[in-house]
């Protein structure tokens, strides 16, 4: 559920750096490794390399990440991940890459705000859509932010875990208020 | 004026007519003419032959959301052939159409598209319910974008269950719908139209209707002349 | 086929059960107001004013011929389609309405008759309701001319025979890009604007093809006159347009005198085509057939593309185009729609048959017929009982015409191929891109038919000079 305790020994106990983090730290760029999602090397980064760090390894011949599979968002209660899913076709090479954002209040409407990377990697337009729909994550500088599934009038992101969903005459269950 | 004419004619029968043609829920928005009474004289010998026709050529609309779409398009294969009750002529506009079948999930972003389209079926229109997700919502139940069950949004002449129905139920659902458009009455139908609202276009981006956008635009250009 | 051999059998039975429903309610017509009210009336009272009414009923016979028979036929034609696409895709078709879903279209029409008719708000009321009867009425106008060479020149007929008919026809045939462009913008909808203009653009650019094609037959033929281009067709497929237009006349006089043992077919052969340039005529022959077999298939592909059939029905593009420039038509404006463009694959068919394919001529060569019934003696000896016993009915009551008789049967023979053509072709072929149909009609089909119009013209001399 919330921040449980898979969580906390991460904190404690810093993993080894996989071959990514590596090249980053190379780079210059500070990551923290996590476990493993089904065998894929899984980073945390930090807000502001989010954007060099995902230029440098869609672009560098070492790692070429050039396909980007999904952009995701989870809902921790005090924090929303932003989630990046990285593939390489020439290395047969993927990569998750986590950036953690911390709410700055619990009221269910707040979204919390992040820098697009639509401008340079023309995929990310419509899953930051998405995710800016059912999660609300807000794309900064994304060029046109609105929601994709969803209908424009929607309120609320329904993937947060403090979402209460509208009752109205289109589900309400309740045999007395049929139609 | 109006209270003359309403005099003229004797109250008590047209009330009596009414009573008998017209569904309680309708009583207050629906008043006879003379044309109606005519219509509803004629409806005897008109009917059968209507229902006859009517009955027989059950246009569809091409309208598919989901899976049970794929078994609508199977049904009008060779191993099914719809075509032998004179309904494969699956019609694009629904201008055209006779019948709706709903084919899978409508969800609460289809539901204006669907009123929308129901509304711009010409009348006698129908609708068949198909799935377990235009039923009830079948396993998408509570949840937060899909319509439990469309008969909250059109009426449904046809509920016609599975996930998704065999295509020879779908047949058998539209042998229902042609057994209950021959039971119709012509005048009754008329007067039990649903009654519909006008389309109203609404601008998908900030979702404010159209009318009041071009009167808001008429209103700048005008000021931005005035300023001139 | 074979596995849908029961299907077809019905298909056949449903077709020739439709075809005599027609044309025998279309000859009742005919023989109520040519010939049966004109003789009461005359009987009646002989003086002027009856008289006249006579010759005004008798004047009338060819409208009514067709008014009683675009309707019936029409729905005659969408059930052969819907039939026959069942057939193709081994489906059964409709078969619930009447015997073997016999009355399904009739079934469809009174449903459109009695559904709600929309005039859509922001649409221009008076275009809209007019444009369905733009698009049909050049049906019934335009096709008065083919009635006079359907009929193989009946009497009754007689007063359609135009001087200029093929000219009238192709006039006439062009205005229902009016109806369907006018439609699209009365409409108020943008599917429906897009599929007018769409139209109105196929429509510019497949009638050079079309007419260039007709005009090559008329060039070849020396006459504008549908009955005297039909006239010259006669005497077997040798004769037919399609195969030279009188370019194997020579041919079919040798094969005749062949066959029947005459001395002379070497002379014959000479007299057509000489020896002493035998090279450049039989090159011209061969020109001349080759051009006018291709002339004729560019005829269908226009043709098609005129009246909007699969595949170059861009104006109704369902997967582009909700349905074009009908999208906002419904109840029986749209059953005028629908009438109108099956009247015009009629049109454009029997105007396929008369230009090319021997109008109402008998396929078969007459010496072939002699030939192989030179010795059953019976069969003659029955068609001049059967013509004797007839004889009351042809030479007083005016009940059949032998000749046009004959012309109506070989005239629907080969036009419900045509139809029946179409109709597979529909069952075969995807639809055209937009640019892909501009590109064949003005780079392919326009170079070709006036290429052909040019082999035709240099062809049709050097067989002139040679003569």
């Amino acid at each position: 559920m919330s921040q449980t305790d898979t969580n906390k020994p991460n904190e404690t106990k810093e993993m080894e750096l996989g071959k990514f983090g590596k090249f980053l730290k190379d780079n210059g760029i500070d990551s923290t490794r996590k476990d493993d999602s089904i065998n894929v090397e899984t980073i945390v980064i930090s807000v502001k390399d989010l954007e060099p760090a995902l230029r440098l390894l869609k672009t560098s011949s070492e790692t070429k990440l050039n396909m980007l599979l999904t952009i995701s968002g989870v809902d921790y209660t005090d924090r929303i991940d932003s989630i990046y899913h990285l593939w390489s076709y020439d290395h047969n090479d993927a990569l998750v890459i986590k950036v953690e954002l911390p709410k700055q209040s619990q009221a269910n409407t707040d979204t919390v705000n992040l820098t697009s990377i639509a401008n340079f990697w023309s995929a990310a337009n419509w899953h930051e859509r998405e995710t800016y729909d059912l999660v609300g994550i807000r794309y900064l500088r994304h060029p046109y932010l609105r929601r994709i599934l969803n209908p424009w009038d929607w309120e609320g992101h329904p993937l947060r875990r403090d979402y209460k969903q509208l009752v109205d005459a289109l589900n309400d269950k309740n045999p007395h208020s049929f139609r | 004026m109006s209270e003359l004419l309403n005099n003229d004619l004797n109250s008590t029968d047209l009330a009596r007519e009414n009573a008998a043609l017209i569904s309680p829920e309708l009583a207050d928005t629906v008043t006879l003419t003379s044309i109606d009474k005519a219509i509803n004289m004629l409806s005897q010998i008109v009917s059968p032959i209507a229902n006859l026709a009517r009955s027989n050529s059950v246009w569809p609309l091409t309208f598919g959301t989901s899976c049970c779409a794929i078994e609508m398009m199977c049904v009008g294969m060779s191993a099914f052939d719809i075509s032998r009750f004179g309904s494969e002529v699956f019609r694009a506009t629904p201008r055209q159409a006779d019948l709706i079948i709903t084919a899978g999930t409508i969800t609460r972003k289809m539901a204006s598209a669907l009123i929308t389209l129901y509304e711009q079926l010409p009348e006698p229109k129908y609708v068949i319910a198909m799935g377990a997700c235009t039923i009830t919502g079948g396993m998408f139940n509570d949840s937060y974008s899909v319509v439990q069950g469309v008969d909250r949004i059109i009426p449904v002449d046809v509920y016609l269950p599975g996930c998704p129905p065999r295509p020879e139920a779908i047949l058998d659902a539209l042998l229902k719908l042609q057994q209950k458009i021959r039971t119709e009455n012509y005048a009754k139908r008329r007067v039990q139209a649903y009654q519909q609202r006008p389309v109203c276009y609404v601008d998908y981006d900030c979702g404010r209707p159209l009318e009041d956008l071009l009167a808001m635009a008429m209103e700048d250009t005008s000021l931005a002349l005035d300023q001139k | 086929m074979l596995a849908n051999s029961a299907e077809l059998f019905k298909f056949t039975r449903l077709t020739l059960i439709w075809l005599t429903l027609i044309f025998g309610s279309v000859w009742g017509a005919c023989f109520i107001v040519g010939v049966l009210l004109p003789t009461l009336l005359l009987r009646a009272c002989d003086n002027e004013i009856f008289a006249l009414l006579a010759q005004i009923c008798q004047y009338l016979t060819p409208l009514i011929a067709i008014l009683v028979f675009i309707p019936i036929n029409a729905m005659f034609m969408v059930l052969v389609e819907r039939r026959g696409l069942a057939l193709f895709t081994v489906r059964m078709g409709p078969n619930r309405v009447g015997p073997d879903g016999l009355l399904q279209t009739a079934a469809d029409a009174v449903k459109l008759l009695f559904k709600e008719d929309i005039i859509p708000t922001g649409a221009d009321a008076w275009l809209f309701t007019l444009a369905p009867i733009i698009f049909f009425a050049p049906s019934i106008f335009g096709s008065i001319p083919l009635l006079a060479a359907i009929t193989g020149n009946n009497d009754l007929f007689a007063i359609t025979n135009l001087p200029t008919g093929i000219f009238f026809i192709i006039a006439a045939s062009s205005v229902p890009v009016v109806g369907i462009v006018m439609g699209g913008w009365a409409s108020n909808n943008k599917y429906s604007l897009v599929g007018g203009l769409r139209s109105a653009a196929q429509a510019i650019s497949y009638e050079i093809p079309l007419v260039l094609s007709l005009v090559t037959i008329c060039y070849l033929n020396q006459s504008l006159n549908v009955v005297e281009i039909a006239s010259r067709q006669t005497g077997g497929f040798l004769n037919w347009n399609i195969f030279g237009g009188g370019a194997l006349n020579g041919l079919d006089k040798y094969l005749n005198a062949l066959i029947n043992g005459s001395s002379n077919a070497n002379d014959i052969l000479q007299a057509y085509y000489p020896s002493n340039q035998w090279i450049l005529t039989v090159i011209a022959i061969a020109g001349l057939v080759v051009s006018t077999i291709i002339a004729f298939f560019m005829y269908i592909t226009a043709a098609c593309a005129e009246v909007n059939r699969i595949p170059f029905d861009l104006p109704e593009a369902e997967s582009e185009l909700v349905s074009g420039y009908n999208t906002e038509y419904s109840g029986i404006k749209f059953a005028i729609f629908f009438l109108a463009e099956f009247t015009n694959l009629f049109i454009v068919s029997s105007i396929a048959t008369i230009m090319f394919l021997g109008a109402g001529n008998n396929p078969i060569p007459q010496f072939l017929i002699d030939y192989l019934f030179k010795n059953v003696t019976f069969i003659p000896q029955t068609i001049n009982a059967i013509t004797q016993a007839l004889s009351p009915l042809i030479n007083q009551i005016h009940l059949i015409n032998p000749i046009t008789f004959w012309s109506v049967v070989w005239m629907i023979v080969k036009t419900y191929s045509l139809v029946f053509f179409a109709v597979l072709v529909r069952g075969t072929l995807p639809r055209f891109k937009i640019d892909q149909l501009m590109d064949f009609g003005w780079k392919r089909l326009i170079p070709l038919s006036l290429l052909v119009f040019f082999i035709v013209i240099f062809a049709k001399g050097v067989i002139n000079t040679n003569v």
